[in-house]
This record gives C-alpha cells, sequence and structure tokens, in this order.
C-alpha cells in the first residue's frame, strides 16, 4: 500500500468518524444509559446531575410516553431531589414530593413495576414523616403496610428491606423501631443484591444498603463494625460521598473524641 | 489504486449528506421573565433530543429532526413552554423561553417581632408536638402558648394575657374566622381549656405584639389557627383518660375530597374522685365537642374547606360569699361554621376567602344572678397576597363582621349583694354592631438595595357604621439579618380596638364608647443555633389610650390610658444534652387607669417576673419523662379595708383600699408527666401516660372570700389549682 493509498484511507475514517459515532450514539439504549447516571448521582450525591437526570428522563417519557421504567426512574429522582431539602439546596425542592407521589400512584394503579413504586411510595411518606411526625399516626401503618404489599408480590424486592430498616432504626422502639431489626433488614437487601437481582429493571440500594448497616452499627456503637461496614462499601465504590465525605469522617470524628 | 480511490468516493458518499443532515444546533436561554431558570429541560416533543439548561439558564443540543417539530420547555413548579418551529435548512436556531412559576414566592420571609408558630421561618417555632407533649397542658393550644414569655400566669384559666393586656385585647382567628369565646367552662375567672380541638390543627401563629396591618380589633395579641387539610390515608384514634374520652377518624374519600371528624367527651368526675378536692362541686365540669372538617379540592390550585363544631359544658359549684352562700351554675353552647375557598387567581396571586358563623349561648346562675349573654358573629373575610417580585409582595384584604349580643335575664343591683331575695335590675338589652375593616401591606426584601434588610409597611381602617367611628392604624417591621442564622427586628404600630360590648348598653354602658388604642414598639434579636436551638431576646413598650373609664354621669368614657414595658426572653431546644424544651422569662411592668380604678396603679395583670421551663427526656426508646414549672410573681389585687352595714337591705358593702395596692403570693407550680408508647396487640401504636399536676401541692391563690362584715377574709384555690393525677390513653387504629 503506497502513501497516497493510507492517507486515503485515513481521511476516509476522518471523515466517517462522526457517522460512525452517530451511529454508536443510537445503538446505545438511552434508558440503561440515564439508568447508569442515575447511580452516578447517588454515587456522588450530586444535586445537579439529579436534576439532569430529571431532564433526560422527561425526554425519554416524551419520546415514548408508555415508558413505565423511565417514568419510575423520573419518580425515583424526584424522591432524591426532595431528600435534598435538608441539604439546603437552592431551587425549591419540596415540589417534587407532589408530583414522584403521583407518578408512583399511577405506576401502582397500572401494576407497571408497582412493587418497587410501593417501595419509593413508601420512601417518600417516610421521608414527610420526618419532617413532621405529627403525621405518624397515619403514615407509619401506610409506609409499613405499602412495604408489605410489595415484598408479598413475585421477585426480590432489596429496597423494601432498604426503606424498612431505615424506619425500624429511625422509629422509637415503642413504636416498633428497633436496630437490630433494622442490622437484619439491610444485612437482608446486601445479600440479595450480592447474590444476584440481575433481572430487575431498579438497581439502586447496594452502597445505600452498606450506609445504613454502617449508621446501624454506630447507634449500637459498635464502632470497629461500622468503619468495617464503610470500608466495605468504598471498597464497591470508592467515590461513594455520603461515607467517604460524610459518614466516615463522621465516625472517625467520633472516635478522637 | 484505482479500488481505494473507489471505496473513498464511495465512503465519502454515504458520509457526506448526513453529517450535514446532523448538524442543527437548537439553543437558547430559558428564563422567568427576569432571572435565568437553571436544570430546565429543553427537548423535542416526542423524541429524546434536549439538554437541560446550565445554571445562567443556557442549553444547547443538535437534532435532526426536519420540519415541523414542537420545542419544550419544563421546570416542576412552572408553566410548560411549547414553542412550534420549522427546521429547514437552518444550521443553528436560537430558542429563548420565557416560563412562568405556578406559583410565585418571595425568595425569604420578612423578619417580624414577637412571633411564634408553626413555620419556622417566621418565628420561635412552636408546633402541635409542642403543644401535644407539654406537661401539664392537657394537649391545649392556650395553656401551651401560656409558657411562652409575654403570656402571663394571671390565672388557672387558659385565656391569653399578653403582655399586661386584658384576653379580650388577644383576637383568635380560625380559617380567617373571628372567635371572641375559644374557651369552654368561661366564668369570673375566665375559660379553663380551649374549644379548639388540637387534633384539627394544622398549623397557628400567635403573636405578642406589633402585628401585621392583617389584623384587627385587637390591641395586644393575635391567634390566627389553620385547620388540618385532607388526609392522606385514613386513620383511627381512640384517647381514653381519666379526664376525656375522644374519637377521632380521618378519611380520604376521593383524592380530591377528605374527611375528618372527630367528638370529645370530658368527664372530670374521675379526677376528683381520686384526688379529691371536688366537695364544693354541685356538677362536676363536663364538656362535649364534635367537630367535622371537610376538604374539597376542586382544581389543581382551589380548595374549599368546611369546617363546623359545636361545644356544651356545665359546671355547678357551691360558692361562699360574705353575704349569700349558694351554688353558682354556669354551662355554654358554643357552635362555629366556617367554609374557606382558598384558589390562586394567577403565578403570582393567591385569594382566601371565608364566611363564617360564630353562636355563642352561655347562662350564669348564682342567688339574684340570672344572666344569659347570646352572641351571634358573621363574619365575611377575604385576603389576596400578590407576589410582585422575588423581593416584594402586597398583601390587602377586607373584613365585614356583624356581631349581635343579646344579654336578658337579672343582674345584681350591687355587686357585694347576690342573695337570691337581694335586689336585682331587669336586663333585656340587645347590642348590634358591624364592623367594616380592610388593610394593604407591601413586604420587602433587601430593602432599597440594602442586602440582608427585611422591611414591611402596613396601614389599615376599621369603620363601625353604626357609631359612625372609623380608625387607621398604621404599622411597620423592619428587620436586618446579621448572618444566615441571626436577625434583628423593629416592629412599630398603632392597634385600635372596640371594648367590650357589654360597655356598649345604654343602661348601665355608654353607646357612644371611642375605640381603645395602642402603640407598640419591639426591638427583638434572635439567633437559630443549627438546627436544634433557637433563641430571642426582645424588649418592648406599649402604651394604651382611650381606654374605658367609669365616670358617674355617661357610666364610661374613653380617659383611660396605661402602659406596659417588659423584657421577654426564650430559648428553645430540640436536644440540648438531649431535652427537648424551652426556657421562658418574661419580666414587665404595666400600670393603667381605666374601668373601675381609682387612680393610675398596676394592672390586673401586672406580674412583674414570670418564669416557665419546659423540659422533656427520653429515658428509652418507649419512655419519656416530662417537667413544665412555672415560678411568677403574685398577682396584684384590690384589697378590702373595711365595710359598710346598709340597714335596710341588712348587707354589708365592702369599702376597698387602693386598687390592686397589694399582690397575691408568687405562682409557682410543677406538673409532671410520665410517657410510655407501647404496641397494643403488637398491633397498635398505643400512648399511655400518667400526668401530675401542680406535683409539690403549692398553694396558689386566685382570691379571698370574706366573713359577713368583711372583717376577716379566707384564701380560695383553684379547683384545677391543686395537686392532681391524671391517667390517660390513646390508641391509633
Amino acid at each position: 500500500m503506497n502513501k497516497l493509498t493510507v492517507i486515503f484511507i485515513a481521511l476516509a475514517s476522518l471523515l466517517s468518524l462522526p457517522q460512525l459515532m452517530f451511529c454508536q450514539e443510537n445503538q446505545d439504549d438511552p434508558l440503561a444509559g440515564a439508568i447508569q447516571q442515575v447511580r452516578d448521582a447517588d454515587i456522588k450525591g450530586d444535586f445537579k446531575l439529579y436534576m439532569r437526570n430529571h431532564s433526560l428522563f422527561e425526554r425519554l417519557i416524551s419520546a415514548e410516553p408508555e415508558n413505565h421504567t423511565a417514568k419510575y426512574y423520573l419518580a425515583y429522582t424526584e424522591f432524591k431531589l426532595f431528600q435534598m431539602k435538608q441539604a439546603n439546596v437552592k431551587v425549591d425542592v419540596s415540589k417534587y414530593y407532589d408530583s414522584a407521589v403521583d407518578i408512583c400512584k399511577e405506576l401502582i394503579e397500572k401494576k407497571q413495576l408497582d412493587a418497587e413504586a410501593k417501595i419509593v411510595l413508601a420512601g417518600l411518606y417516610m421521608m414527610r414523616l420526618s419532617e413532621n411526625q405529627m403525621e405518624a399516626m397515619s403514615l407509619m401503618p401506610e409506609i409499613f403496610k405499602l412495604l408489605d404489599e410489595a415484598e408479598a408480590m413475585p421477585g426480590k424486592h432489596p429496597r423494601a428491606a432498604i426503606i424498612r430498616g431505615i424506619m425500624l432504626l429511625n422509629v422509637p422502639e415503642m413504636f416498633g423501631g428497633s436496630i437490630d431489626k433494622a442490622i437484619d433488614n439491610f444485612l437482608k437487601a446486601i445479600s440479595i443484591f450480592e447474590n444476584g437481582d440481575k433481572e430487575n429493571p431498579v438497581v439502586w440500594g447496594y452502597q445505600e444498603a452498606y450506609a445504613w448497616l454502617g449508621q446501624s452499627y454506630v447507634k449500637k456503637n459498635q464502632i470497629n463494625e461500622a468503619k468495617q461496614t464503610y470500608m466495605k462499601v468504598l471498597e464497591i465504590a470508592p467515590d461513594y460521598a455520603w461515607v467517604k465525605y460524610v459518614l466516615l469522617p463522621a465516625l472517625d470524628k467520633e472516635n478522637k473524641n | 489504486m484505482k479500488i481505494v480511490f473507489k471505496i473513498f468516493f464511495l465512503m465519502l458518499i454515504t458520509v457526506l449528506p448526513v453529517t450535514a443532515q446532523t448538524k442543527v444546533n437548537i439553543k437558547g436561554k430559558v428564563t422567568d421573565g427576569t432571572n435565568p431558570v437553571a436544570y430546565t429541560s429543553v427537548f423535542i416533543q416526542n423524541s429524546t433530543d434536549g439538554a437541560t439548561t446550565d445554571e445562567n439558564g443556557e442549553y444547547s443540543f443538535f437534532t435532526k429532526k426536519k420540519g415541523q417539530i414542537t420545542v419544550i420547555v419544563s421546570m416542576v413548579g412552572y408553566n410548560k413552554f411549547q414553542k412550534v418551529i420549522f427546521i429547514e435548512k437552518e444550521k443553528e436556531i436560537i430558542l429563548d423561553a420565557v416560563i412562568e412559576e405556578i406559583a410565585v414566592k418571595m425568595s425569604g420571609v420578612v423578619v417580624t417581632a414577637s412571633a411564634y408558630g408553626t413555620a419556622k421561618e417566621k418565628g420561635v417555632v412552636l408546633d402541635s408536638k409542642d403543644v401535644y407533649t407539654t406537661p401539664g397542658g392537657a394537649a391545649d393550644l392556650f395553656q401551651s402558648l401560656k409558657t411562652l414569655p409575654g403570656v402571663t400566669p394571671v390565672s388557672e384559666s387558659a385565656q391569653l394575657y399578653v403582655r399586661g393586656g386584658d384576653p379580650l385585647e388577644t383576637v383568635t382567628l380560625i380559617d380567617q374566622a373571628s372567635m371572641y369565646h375559644p374557651y369552654t367552662f368561661e366564668s369570673s375567672y375566665g375559660g379553663l381549656f380551649s374549644s379548639l380541638n388540637t387534633a384539627t390543627i394544622k398549623g397557628i401563629f400567635f403573636s405578642s405584639g406589633g402585628f401585621s396591618a392583617k389584623y384587627g380589633n385587637a390591641l395586644s395579641g393575635v391567634l390566627d389557627v389553620e385547620t388540618l387539610g385532607n388526609p392522606e390515608n385514613s386513620s383511627y384514634q381512640l384517647n381514653l383518660s381519666m379526664a376525656n374520652g375522644e374519637v377521632s377518624a380521618n378519611i380520604p374519600i376521593t383524592d380530591a375530597l377528605g374527611i375528618r371528624v372527630d367528638a370529645r367527651q370530658t368527664f372530670t368526675k374521675p379526677i376528683f374522685l381520686l384526688n379529691g378536692g371536688g366537695d364544693d362541686l354541685t356538677v362536676t365540669p363536663v364538656s362535649s365537642d364534635a367537630n367535622i372538617l371537610i376538604n374539597y379540592k376542586y382544581s389543581q390550585t382551589g380548595r374549599l374547606k368546611l369546617s363546623a363544631f359545636i361545644t356544651t359544658d356545665k359546671e355547678g359549684v357551691n360558692i361562699e360569699m360574705p353575704e349569700y352562700n349558694g351554688e353558682f351554675n354556669g354551662k355554654a353552647v358554643n357552635g362555629f361554621l366556617a367554609l374557606q375557598n382558598i384558589d390562586m387567581l394567577s403565578a403570582a396571586a393567591v385569594i382566601k376567602t371565608s364566611l363564617s358563623l360564630n353562636i355563642y349561648d352561655n347562662t350564669w346562675k348564682l342567688g339574684i344572678l340570672d344572666i344569659n349573654q347570646k352572641d351571634y358573629n358573621y363574619k365575611f373575610r377575604s385576603d389576596l397576597e400578590i407576589t410582585l417580585s422575588k423581593n416584594m409582595r402586597i398583601n390587602t384584604g377586607a373584613e365585614i363582621e356583624r356581631r349581635i349580643t343579646d344579654y336578658t335575664g337579672v343582674i345584681p343591683a350591687e355587686d357585694y349583694d347576690m342573695r337570691p331575695d337581694g335586689e336585682g335590675d331587669e336586663i333585656n338589652a340587645r347590642l348590634k354592631g358591624s364592623r367594616i375593616g380592610g388593610y394593604a401591606e407591601f413586604e420587602m426584601l433587601n430593602l432599597f438595595g440594602f442586602e440582608k434588610t427585611t422591611a414591611s409597611f402596613g396601614l389599615r381602617g376599621d369603620y363601625i357604621p353604626e357609631l359612625n367611628l372609623s380608625w387607621l392604624n398604621p404599622r411597620m417591621s423592619l428587620g436586618y439579618k446579621l448572618d444566615e442564622f441571626t436577625a434583628l427586628a423593629l416592629g412599630l404600630g398603632i392597634f385600635g380596638q372596640l371594648p367590650d360590648t357589654r360597655l356598649f348598653a345604654a343602661v348601665d354602658g355608654n353607646p357612644n364608647l371611642k375605640p381603645m388604642k395602642a402603640e407598640h414598639a419591639i426591638l427583638s434579636f434572635s439567633r437559630k443555633i443549627g438546627e436544634q436551638e433557637e433563641l430571642r431576646l426582645e424588649t418592648y413598650y406599649k402604651n394604651y389610650e382611650d381606654l374605658p373609664l367609669e365616670n358617674e354621669i355617661t357610666n364610661y368614657d374613653n380617659g383611660g390610658y396605661g402602659y406596659a414595658k417588659g423584657i421577654d426572653f426564650i430559648f428553645k431546644t430540640n436536644n440540648f444534652f438531649g431535652i427537648e424544651g424551652w426556657f421562658s422569662y418574661g419580666i414587665m411592668d404595666s400600670k393603667r387607669f381605666w374601668m373601675d380604678y381609682d387612680e393610675f396603679t398596676n394592672s390586673s395583670y401586672n406580674i412583674t417576673h414570670n418564669l416557665t421551663i419546659v423540659a422533656k427526656y427520653s429515658l428509652t426508646d418507649s419512655w419519656q419523662i416530662g417537667v413544665n414549672c412555672k415560678l411568677a410573681s403574685g398577682r396584684p389585687y384590690t384589697p378590702v379595708i373595711g365595710s359598710i352595714y346598709h340597714a335596710d337591705t341588712k348587707v354589708y358593702e365592702p369599702v376597698y383600699g387602693p386598687t390592686n395596692s397589694e399582690k397575691y403570693q408568687p405562682y409557682k407550680r410543677i406538673d409532671l408527666r410520665i410517657l410510655h408508647i407501647f404496641r397494643l396487640f403488637n398491633k397498635y401504636t398505643s400512648v399511655f401516660y400518667i400526668e401530675g399536676l401542680n406535683i409539690f401541692n403549692f398553694r396558689n391563690l386566685f382570691g379571698y372570700t370574706y366573713s359577713k362584715d368583711y372583717s376577716s377574709k379566707k384564701e380560695v384555690e383553684s379547683y384545677f389549682g391543686r395537686r392532681m393525677l391524671v391517667l390517660g390513653m390513646s390508641v391509633n387504629l
């Protein structure tokens, strides 16, 4: 092959590169990409990323109005944004609560990803409960009812165990709270994740289960177990911001004191 | 070589048109009219082509679509923007969008003095959890408000004596409707508990002075109550204690319609059986109340709320008086009905309108006294909030109120002779009048460009057509945020209020009385310490003019005057070494010359020192202990220094010393509550509590009774002031 031939081929390759890239983009599953970005946002705890993902899922639903997975993730993203209320972000994220509840109820009614929608709805009620404990009497039974219903449905539901665990961890013992039972639930969730929950299009929760398990150990004053748990999750996700920058430093600080 | 060229040209032919097709760049900026809106979705309808705006509101994306497309701009909380465009050969399309907020809000809150409430940004937080868990407070809103500085414990009653003011100087609003008798068991000592059921309350705003122009016909304080909205889930509750039994249900009927009902019966007999002290009671105090709240969300932004309740109570007690020992009987019915509509007129305008009716029927009997009061209050009120920008809002509104009060029966000719065969005056009076009020108020952040400042300037006017009386009250509040957690506030204003309706009676009052007037000046320092603690220190001066004063010719005139000045301090915590509660202290000096006072002297509510500590501590997850300590200076009273014998009626008339020249002993009380939360039958969340009221049985006097010739006196205690033990339980189904 002479030099001219090589130049021609190189030029042709360069000219065709955008086309090849475009084809590649089209071939990719945009939903899968979006879900991956949700996980990135979860790991980084990044408000801006959640907002971008929100926009992304809105677009996916615009392109395919009956895309229930996208709807589920839109609700999940809004759930996470609503959680950021406590982080004092500049945007009024409280408005996402109603929207997320509506989407979850729609999915439950249509029996689409309804078990997972029930779990997110339970999570939303849990957040509301944390804001106004006067509603405990009506919301708490509803949260546990949703989780029971979700777990009674076919499939594995590690996220139901996580939300149940968070409830059990934070609710006073007199209301049925229990650190030990919370730990059991987080361990159950981790076990499901580690033994495969691959058929489920919903992927969040693995790192969160570890983070909450660590906090449970802190609450039991089992500092070594807590530290090991945090280290373990950082092995799985080295950039998991919540553990790396919040929980672990707080544990270290407490240890020093 | 030819083959290579062929391949090259083939690739060129296939690639070039496609790459040219994909290069349509749509970009622009999204704003709300003035400011950029970040994180907004901009996309082509029915496709995934789109982008998110950056922090400058700018976006950019590429699409290969041709022809007619619809671009959508979407952000939760904003109206959706849609634009149809046509793409032909353009390589770049610039599309700016303006989206409107569905509900435009100010970007902060105007700092005001002396405010308490459920909204944490509007003052020191006092929410329904505080009301429920205040030991000794019987989960009663008014009893809990009495633990705040500036609200003095003049008696065991629930009435609010705010910064040296008479209880009538504090107005109570429920969903915009006025309520002039918000107490049960009203007697000359005042009402014992609130007519409002705490279970129906969503939010409260309480101000002990310097309040907004929104509130009229109140000299000293405001209690503004918002009832609950639609229940999210069905829930049922049973409460049973030695003092009452209660059932309540919250039922969402549809997504838009919900109902809350509550019925409660108090029965104090078990308390007296256990604790004693009820020997003088001929009818142990009992009350019944029923509440209903119906909410209907008729549109995305509008909702109708119907709130209604009826309360009945009765009590009977033997009373010793110098001239006569007899039985006092009191009974009352209080009915309330309000229909409220809340809707948005536009993204920036919220309107709240209420129509209400409150009927109060009360009878007191003691010896010759046999008086019935019927009070009808009809009211229309509308409030409009218009957010002009992120930094400015105008609040305006109007109210029309018609009040008719009937007094019928017999009252003693002389208040020292209550004997059944004593001389009495028949009363059959109807007092009626209307009040038309209106206000406008500007709320501003960053006043005149000065960052960290907030201000509100308001003006309200009230007009009484029957008396052709009107008054204008300017009010203002200036705030300066030293930092995110620390603020200074200055409140100034003039406050007008009509005297008590009974003083307008033609026979023993004066139908031509003018409104009373108070001028408030308050300086406040507040600081939030993290999420857990907050404190506030305030100093105030309140000047009274045109107070009703007895005179020989017209019975009453407006020659009275007075002042109240003092310092209030509160420190509230959610976790101070595990303790939740508040410490409040007020020091006050209040003098008046009004009503039957013979000189300018201590007001009857001049409680110099007022200290309250409310502390709750969780012993375990299921046991909580709480304590409510109150220590206050004694209340002034007018001593009897002698008597005159009237041979014709064979009764002694007391001769009083200087008005309020003596004081009762200091008021002391410590209430304790132990609370246990558990799961009944491992299913129903339940609360069991033991409450010890005045556990050290401190003697707190509320008056003296005298011998027949007033030569000796005997102390009188409140029936609910002595040591008592109350057990109760609540089950949530």
